[in-house]
């Protein structure tokens, strides 16, 4: 009997294992590398998110225990003692407040954030502009320092504190905005391998169920039918539903049991 | 039944939902690799996978027998939406695993009711994707299986009789062949067109693509909150208007009308039931609204009526206004219009213009029968006599579809919704329209407030909507035949 190639587009028993075998592969690369990738931006995103946060909470914190440190100091120079010209008093407390409100550009990072850092910036502007009086105002009797500090400077220094307040809170509810990012972000990473995990589990099932429907049973039928033949003498008329190579085996079994039962009657005859 | 052919078939349609998969991964990847980038991608990848699978092991066959066909159709819808959740469920946020099959179902079956309270917050991809699912599902699996599917004849052929309903079928005299060219002709024909209007329009690329792709699949998912209100333009509007009728046109007709350059799709009397029908309600409600003081501006009253009526009445969806806001009496008859719905040949669900036609007439022969007992009355639709068969099969579905209807009402109403809410779902879901009144009001409205449940069951009828009530029962019929 003449040998029939197998065609390109017949795949070869061989071939159709090994493609399964690259599905399955295919499938637990990919959803390990994306899940890889996942976690590593996750883990990238996470850190950065918190040193953020933290910076923001640091920054609005330092601002109201600066400011509150500068504002008790001109109390004390003008107010408490009243010996001290406020602008020695403070200077220093001054420049403390300058330098953490040159970090706020780099500390506040959400819209909401800077928004309100904003806000301080206004604050922060008008009371300096009122604090300026100070050296002026330390020249008059107490009486009109205490004037000038609990009606003047007072007001705007709550106002200003407001908002290093609404500040502070602005930056601990982007932590917890964050926290559901977070979250998300957690939820993301782990679900590719759980998909996939469970995708591949499902293939695996089916890969047993057409190994066993297309390659292992089409050989039990033939071995079955070879038994027929020889022990029961029953004729060989297997049909199998493939193109592969056991398409080809069941083919020639046939002719050969075909071939020997004609030698038989030959024989016999 | 030959479980590999059936494994075979359901793979292609697999294949065609990973392609889509990818090229939603792609608008994630112009759009500078958005988060969806990686889920899309995954997702494209495992359905691309497990549908390749059973391509490799089971050889094209060329036969295949009703019920084949009918399980391949059946297990190719289910499948679809549940591999279409993949890049919701890998998204996450509001996406929780009965909200993806709800968006999911929701896509593919082409009703574009959505659970997503904030639509604009997700990213182009997975935009892309919602609306990618209203096209796969618009032309249905099946007709993409038979796009590709290797061999000729009788596989197409048995495949397209279940696909097909009897109606439609009587228009679509062509080959299978010609069948398969002729939907898809017209399904590109009006994406094309659509796209292009409104881009002219003035809408924007993204957003063009993505409402082309859902009114030529009758879908109704939109890329903004606000729906087409959020574009305030009545040219937007106007185009929209059109292409929803066109989609919801038989397609058959459509085809031959440009094939013979005739106005063979207005003559037909099935369009003109349907054109006259949306004209009445159209004008009903738009008095309403005038008259009631809802919208006092004529014009705009017409706008607004002309709008939501061909929205509803065609199964898109779209919404410009808050319809929880109009008359009762405006709220029935758009009810009404999400049960008569579009004419068959179409991507439209529902009962079908055909459907209310052919009954209307059959209704009316009885009466005539009853006056005359000696008469020989017969229902003739383009002059030519009715099949008593079809008539009462026509009938039955009807009978079937409100009992469903209403069956379904209940059931939701036994979750704790409301009258109108329960009801009104029942019919969008069952129609495939999308949105409903009451509690989940309008079109600019989530289900995301609905009881898991609810959402999980109206999923199945979605499907059921889809594939229609006959396909399902079929199912049941045969397999207690071989029983």
């Amino acid at each position: 009997m003449p040998k029939k190639n197998l065609s390109f587009k017949k795949l070869g028993i061989k071939r159709k294992v090994l493609l399964g075998c690259i599905v399955l592969a295919v499938i637990l690369f990919f959803s390990s590398l994306i899940s890889v990738f996942e976690f590593t931006r996750m883990n990238r995103y996470v850190s950065g998110v918190i040193a953020d946060n933290i910076r923001s909470i640091n920054a609005a914190r330092e601002l109201l225990s600066v400011s509150e440190q500068y504002n008790v100091g001109l109390m004390n120079g003008l107010v408490i003692d009243g010996t001290e010209r406020p602008t020695d008093v403070s200077l220093f407390r001054e420049e403390a407040l300058v330098a953490s409100f040159a970090n706020l550009s780099h500390s506040f990072v959400t819209p909401e954030e800077q928004a309100a850092a904003d806000s301080v910036l206004y604050a922060y502007s008008a009371y300096m502009q009122v604090a300026a009086e100070a050296d002026q105002v330390w020249q008059q009797d107490y009486d009109g320092r205490q004037h000038w500090y609990f009606n003047r400077l007072q007001p705007v220094y709550l106002k200003f504190r407001g908002y290093m307040m609404q500040l502070t809170s602005v930056c601990q509810d982007a932590l917890i905005e964050n926290s559901q990012d977070i979250r998300e972000g957690t939820y993301r990473s782990l679900m590719p391998g759980l998909v996939s995990v469970l995708v591949g589990l499902i293939m695996v099932l089916l890969f047993n169920y057409f190994l066993n429907y297309y390659v292992i049973n089409p050989l039990l039928k033939v071995t079955g039918g070879i038994k027929g033949y020889r022990y029961h003498g029953r004729s060989y008329a297997v049909k199998l539903d493939s193109d592969d190579e056991l398409d080809e085996l069941n083919e020639a079994v046939g002719d050969i049991i075909e071939q020997n039962q004609s030698y038989k009657r030959e024989l016999e005859g | 039944m030959n479980w590999g052919v059936i494994s075979r078939n359901v793979g292609i349609a697999l294949i065609c939902c990973g392609i889509f998969m990818f090229l939603s991964a792609l608008v994630a990847a112009l759009d500078g690799f958005d988060p969806s980038f990686s889920p899309l991608l995954l997702s494209a990848i495992l359905t691309l996978m497990v549908g390749i699978f059973p391509l490799i092991f089971v050889r094209r066959h060329r036969d295949i027998n009703t019920r084949e066909g009918l399980a391949i159709l059946l297990i190719a819808w289910f499948l679809c939406c549940i591999f279409s959740m993949l890049p919701y469920v890998l998204w996450g946020g509001e996406f929780s695993l009965v909200n993806a099959w709800f968006e999911s179902t929701s896509g593919i079956t082409t009703t574009g009711a959505t659970i997503l309270q904030d639509i604009e917050a997700l990213p182009k991809g997975l935009l892309f994707w919602r609306s990618s699912t209203h096209y796969i599902g618009g032309l249905g699996v099946v007709v993409f299986i038979m796009m590709i599917l290797p061999s000729f004849g009788t596989v197409r052929f048995k495949m397209s009789k279940i696909d097909v309903d009897d109606i439609s079928k009587n228009h679509y005299q062509y080959k299978s062949n010609k069948f398969i060219r002729v939907v898809v002709s017209v399904y590109l024909g009006i994406t094309i067109c659509s796209f292009l209007s409104l881009l002219l329009a003035g809408m924007p690329v993204f957003d063009a693509l993505n409402h082309a792709l859902s009114v030529t699949a009758t879908g109704g998912f939109s890329i903004k909150n606000a729906s087409i209100a959020a574009y305030q333009s009545p040219l937007i509007e106007i185009i929209l208007i059109i292409f929803m009728i066109v989609a919801s046109l038989h397609f058959g007709l459509i085809y031959a009308s440009f094939a013979t350059r005739t106005f063979k799709v207005f003559k037909n009397p099935v369009t003109k039931f349907y054109l006259g029908t949306i004209l009445i309600i159209g004008l009903l409600v738009a008095g309403d609204l005038v008259t009631s003081g809802v919208v006092p501006n004529v014009w705009e009253a017409l706008r607004q009526s002309f709008f939501t009526v061909v929205s509803t009445i065609s199964t898109t969806g779209f919404g410009s206004t808050d319809t929880n806001v109009w008359p009762v009496f405006s709220i029935l008859l758009l009810l009404y219009a999400g049960i008569q719905c579009g004419c068959s040949g179409s991507t439209t669900s529902g009962l079908r213009s055909d459907r209310v036609y052919l009954t209307l007439k059959a209704s009316w022969a009885q009466v005539l029968k009853m006056a005359y007992p000696t008469a020989v009355v017969q229902v003739k639709s383009e002059g030519q006599a009715v099949d008593r068969d079809l008539l009462a099969s026509v009938a039955l579905y009807v009978l079937l579809y409100l009992i469903l209807t209403m069956i379904m009402g209940v059931v939701y109403a036994a979750f704790g919704l409301d009258l109108l809410t329960s009801i009104s779902a029942s019919v969008s879901m069952m129609s495939n329209v999308g949105p409903c009144f009451g509690t989940f009001g309008s079109s600019m409205s989530s289900f995301a407030g609905a009881p898991e449940l609810v959402k999980v069951l109206m999923g199945f009828q979605m499907i059921i909507g889809r594939l229609g009530i006959y396909s399902i029962l079929l199912v049941f019929v045969l397999y207690r035949k071989r029983a």
